[in-house]
């Protein structure tokens, strides 16, 4: 007797081993900056996605100082299942800098959905999605979207299930829960979709942000909501932290560090934005983000324990990708309302830009700053080759993206221009207008960014010209990124 | 009698061979980040293309006041036909949030971009920090002043850096 059951005590523990030992391949690594993925070890392959700084990703096969990149949770030890390929040597043990950048778009489908394996009704078929399945869309082309498994953490090409047209998606609402949005409702045809697309234009108790006044347009460049909330303090979330929690000056770990609560203390949150909230005393009744103690991470504030006294004044759902984009787009539906007063701008001096009183020039204000010692450990990359002529320019286009940006597509076109002479900003506008008038699509913005020879194609560029599907909207240009090149 | 003496003279000893040794290897130098932003040539150049990228953004801003005052003003003039009115009236709602919506942006791309600019400069002051400290021995280079009470003229190598950088360019 004794010996059966030690016998299926050790198969039981042989299991266990076993399972963990499937589970744990590779390494957990966190990039130490915004990294590129590509489709295979080179710095040549193409694009596929993009890692933010902080974030965990799980790295194995390493060859020639490339690993392939997976998902944190992945289990199959297998490089068919990698997201994409990096250097290993941006990639580090412990997180250094957090920087957690929301991307795509959760969504979900009234209906059955074909997946196809390319952006066009020809693309074979790959797989296919239940009705009122939720899904992350991103890399949007024409009608069409890469599709994501919901908890997909990794922003890559790679990581995608395949293709699907965008005209079959309705977002996720704060308004639709989970189960709403999971279960099929008994008419999914109308009352799911219909119930979703009403929550989306009456978002819960967001105060509308206020049209600059004059007077504080005057004295900070930021217009911010500030609003005096009703006898209860009825606004944010109140917590209660269940762990030590940092608050740093900005949205970035890469800020300087301000204060740290302890666990068990009483805060106010709000301002959630790019994963970061904005905390305040627990008694604060002034709704305005200049107040705030300081910023922290929605992950160590949310945890498992915090209790919501108040209603969260920033929709979020369960995953915060739907909320950016819904935030952040201009409603019309909302002007009901009071009528907002832009009968006030005359002396709205509206200098969002005082780069003379930044930190940097400021002489007085304590910085974290960040030195990135891996720059100058390898030596210089080549230029690029170039194999392409506009506008009287031998140029390469190193890379072509698309991205979100304050709920706006953006596409991304980095390009190296191959010159032997600076080149002055018509020329950079004309030379920019020709890659515009080439990659343009209706309703996105589309970006520049220029490279000269001798620069770091990897670092910030010299040129930056923006457009959106109608005009150019920036020119500007950073003498400083030219340092090291013989145009300095 | 004679045993312990020559026992403390010999942990004496010791002790002040480690103290000379730990003195030795813990030199410790500083630099002030804050002095090559605003004092090394390519700090200068940065903050310039800073205050260049800040005009950008104001002529967008201004450009959007001036759409938003446009409106208004066909508004007070009172000759529109009600629906002209009604739409002139959505036109300016929709302006003033363009123009709300731009200020936010634009103060956070300039807020974004300094960070940007602000690392490039020390990335490449970075690079002559190391060199000079393995020269000169440092086992450590502080670049915090808010944590420094006082330093030696001699430990603080910022002039050198600041030197070195404008020496590159």
């Amino acid at each position: 007797m004794h010996k059966t059951y030690l016998i299926i005590l050790t198969a039981l523990c042989l299991l266990l081993v076993g399972a963990a030992t499937a589970a744990a391949f590779g390494e957990i690594r966190y990039p130490d900056r915004p990294l590129n993925l590509r489709a295979d070890r080179s710095a040549q392959a193409r694009w596929v996605g993009s890692l933010h700084p902080g974030q965990k990703v799980r790295v194995a096969f390493m060859k020639d100082g490339w690993v392939a990149v997976f998902e944190p949770g992945e289990t199959r030890a297998d490089e068919s299942a990698a997201v994409g390929y990096s250097n290993v040597r941006y990639l580090l043990p412990k997180p250094t800098r957090v920087e957690p950048e929301t991307w795509g778009e959760l969504v979900y489908t009234p209906r059955k959905l074909n997946i196809r394996d390319a952006s066009s009704i020809n693309g074979k078929l790959v797989g296919s999605l239940e009705a009122m399945e939720r899904v992350k869309v991103d890399f949007p082309e024409g009608d069409w979207v890469m599709v994501f498994r919901e908890s997909a953490t990794i922003r890559s090409q790679m990581n995608a299930l395949g293709y699907c047209a965008a005209t079959y998606f309705e977002p996720v609402t704060a308004g639709a829960s989970g189960t709403q949005a999971a279960q099929p409702a008994e008419d999914p045809g109308a009352s799911g979709g219909a119930e979703v697309r009403g929550a989306a234009v009456t978002p819960p108790a967001v105060q509308a942000p206020p049209v600059p006044q004059p007077a504080a347009a005057a004295q900070s460049p930021a217009p911010e909501s500030v609003a005096i909330t009703d006898a209860s303090g009825d606004w944010g979330k109140v917590v209660t932290l269940q762990r030590e929690v940092s608050l740093w000056r900005d949205r970035t770990s890469g800020s300087t560090q301000v204060r740290t609560l302890k666990a068990g203390e009483r805060v106010r949150v709000d301002f959630l934005k790019g994963g970061w909230y904005a905390v305040f005393e627990e008694g604060e009744v002034l709704r305005s983000e200049n107040r705030a103690l300081g910023y922290a991470l929605r992950a160590l504030v949310d945890g498992e324990g915090g209790d919501a006294d108040a209603p969260q004044a920033s929709p979020a759902p369960a995953s915060p990708e739907p909320a950016s984009s819904a935030q952040t787009r201009p409603e019309p539906a909302r002007p009901e309302s009071a009528r907002p007063e832009p009968a006030r701008p005359e002396p709205a001096r509206p200098e969002p830009v005082q780069p003379e009183k930044t930190a940097a020039a400021s002489g007085g204000e304590r910085q974290t700053l960040v030195m990135d010692r891996s720059r100058f450990s390898g030596a210089k990359r080549p230029d690029p080759t170039p194999d392409k002529n506009a506008h009287g320019y031998q140029y390469r286009l190193l890379e072509k993206s698309e991205t979100k940006k304050y709920g706006v597509t953006w596409i991304t076109l980095k390009v190296f221009l191959s010159t032997t002479k600076l080149p002055d900003s018509n020329q950079l506008k004309d030379f920019s207008t020709t890659l515009w008038n080439e990659h343009r699509r209706a309703m996105r913005n589309l970006v520049v960014h220029i490279y000269l020879p001798g620069m770091d194609t990897d670092d910030i560029s010299y040129g930056v010209v923006s457009f959106d599907d109608k005009a150019m909207l920036e020119l500007w240009v950073r003498q400083v990124a030219l340092f090291g090149t013989k145009f300095l | 009698m004679k045993m312990p003496k020559t026992c403390l003279f010999i942990l004496c000893l010791v002790l002040a061979l480690a103290a000379t040794a730990s003195a030795q290897a813990s030199k410790v130098g500083f630099v002030n980040p804050q002095r090559i932003i605003n004092e090394s040539r390519i700090g200068r150049i940065a903050q310039d293309d800073l205050a260049r990228l800040g005009r950008e953004k104001d002529r967008r801003v201004r450009e959007s006041l001036m759409r938003v005052e446009a409106i208004k003003a066909e508004l007070e003039k009172g000759t529109l036909s009600v629906s002209e009115e009604q739409a002139r009236e959505r036109a300016l709602r929709l302006a003033a949030r363009e123009y709300e919506m731009l200020v936010e942006e634009s103060n956070a791309d300039i807020q974004s971009e300094e960070r940007q600019l602000i690392q490039f400069v020390m990335r490449r002051a970075d690079s002559i920090l190391r060199r000079i400290a393995e020269e000169a021995g440092f086992t450590m280079i502080l670049t915090d002043p808010e944590i420094i009470g006082y330093v030696a003229h001699s430990m603080d190598i910022t002039d050198r850096v600041i030197k070195e950088l404008d020496a590159m360019i």
